[in-house]
């Protein structure tokens, strides 16, 4: 059975990459004009938690494809099959690793949570926070792709950063809560009368 | 007076960062008659810059101005801003490892997202590390 880390790591060797630097540079870009466009803090970060749903609801797709075509989907598709919500860290853990390069840690703190550790955060290498935003959540895209990709999988939570390099911690911590899990597929138009 | 050196980073139209830096256990803080005569050597030697910055290829300018016991040195950025230092008479090779660390830091300043090209530098974390790099370089006796 291939763990988490080794699908993670066999699948980000076979992605084809793009310039660390140039990845950081474009996100700052994108915060940068958001920061012109919207001004107020909890809009921008609504926003990027809405830009990183969109592009997670896609990546998850993407992961369960290439990851069952490399291990006939065994550990990946155990998460799918398992009523555990625990399970899906695993999952999370090797999606972060396939598309940003990051080892990930998970702690599970109860049924319904569990968070993620992350040491390095491709997003953030020359970012300092301004005094005037010490508030803002720079890496809330990364929150809304976690929400993204863990609802397509039926499952409705809530993520965010506890703990942010930016704002002075050690480490980045995303913790993600089970709010409910969705009812299979149709929607209310397939229901039975 | 002498023993203090003062650091001036000038952008297009302002200065952008300033710091000086006292010798430990020298004579306190300047006076700011001193003070604002140093301003005023820095600043006048801008049109020196200009004109050394034909004359090499480089970005390290050396020496541009000399006024009673004070040299400006200067390091002029590949962005058009410039670094002065105005010291007295310091070892050039001193001088050069300290701009090269302090250009490499603003370097990393600039690709900061929240950071706009030719606006003051307000970073406390730049302040730490420059006069780090100061006490490194410039204030051994």
């Amino acid at each position: 059975m291939a763990s988490a880390s080794s699908v993670g790591n066999v699948l980000w060797h076979k992605q084809s990459k793009v310039n660390a630097e140039l990845f950081a540079l474009t996100y700052g870009a994108m915060v940068g004009e958001l920061m012109r466009d919207l001004e107020k803090t909890d809009k921008i970060q609504e926003e990027l938690d809405r830009m990183g749903h969109s592009i997670g609801i896609r990546c998850i797709e993407e992961f369960l494809a290439k990851s069952a075509a490399e291990h006939q989907g065994v550990s990946v598709g155990a998460a799918l099959k398992s009523q555990m919500f625990t399970d899906t860290s695993e999952l999370l853990k090797a999606s972060l690793k396939m598309f940003l390069g990051v080892t990930a840690e998970s702690t599970i703190k109860s049924d319904t949570s569990y968070t993620i550790t992350l040491v390095d955060n491709p997003l953030t290498i020359f970012v300092e926070l301004p005094e005037d935003r010490s508030e803002l959540e720079y890496s809330q895209l990364l929150c809304g792709m976690v929400r993204g990709m863990l609802e397509m999988l039926q499952y409705d939570v809530t993520c965010k950063m506890t703990q942010s390099q930016l704002k002075g911690s050690e480490v980045n911590e995303m913790l993600i809560d089970l709010k409910q899990v969705l009812q299979e597929g149709a929607g209310e138009d397939y229901h039975d009368e | 007076m002498s023993s203090t050196l003062l650091f001036v980073i000038v952008g297009r139209n302002e200065p952008l960062y300033e710091a000086e830096f006292h010798k430990r256990g020298g004579a306190g803080a300047s006076s700011d008659a001193a003070t604002r005569q140093n301003y005023f050597v820095l600043h006048s030697a801008l049109d020196l810059v200009e004109k050394a910055a034909w004359a090499t290829s480089g970005m390290y300018l050396k020496v541009v101005d000399k006024v009673n016991n004070q040299h400006v040195s200067t390091f002029l950025t590949a962005g058009n801003v410039k670094l002065l230092l105005l010291h007295n008479g310091r070892s050039e090779d001193s001088i050069r490892h300290f701009f090269q660390d302090v250009y490499e830091l603003y370097v990393k300043l600039s690709m900061n997202p929240f950071y706009r090209y030719d606006t003051p530098i307000k970073s406390t974390d730049f302040d730490t590390r420059v006069r780090a790099i100061a006490r490194r370089y410039l204030l051994q006796s």
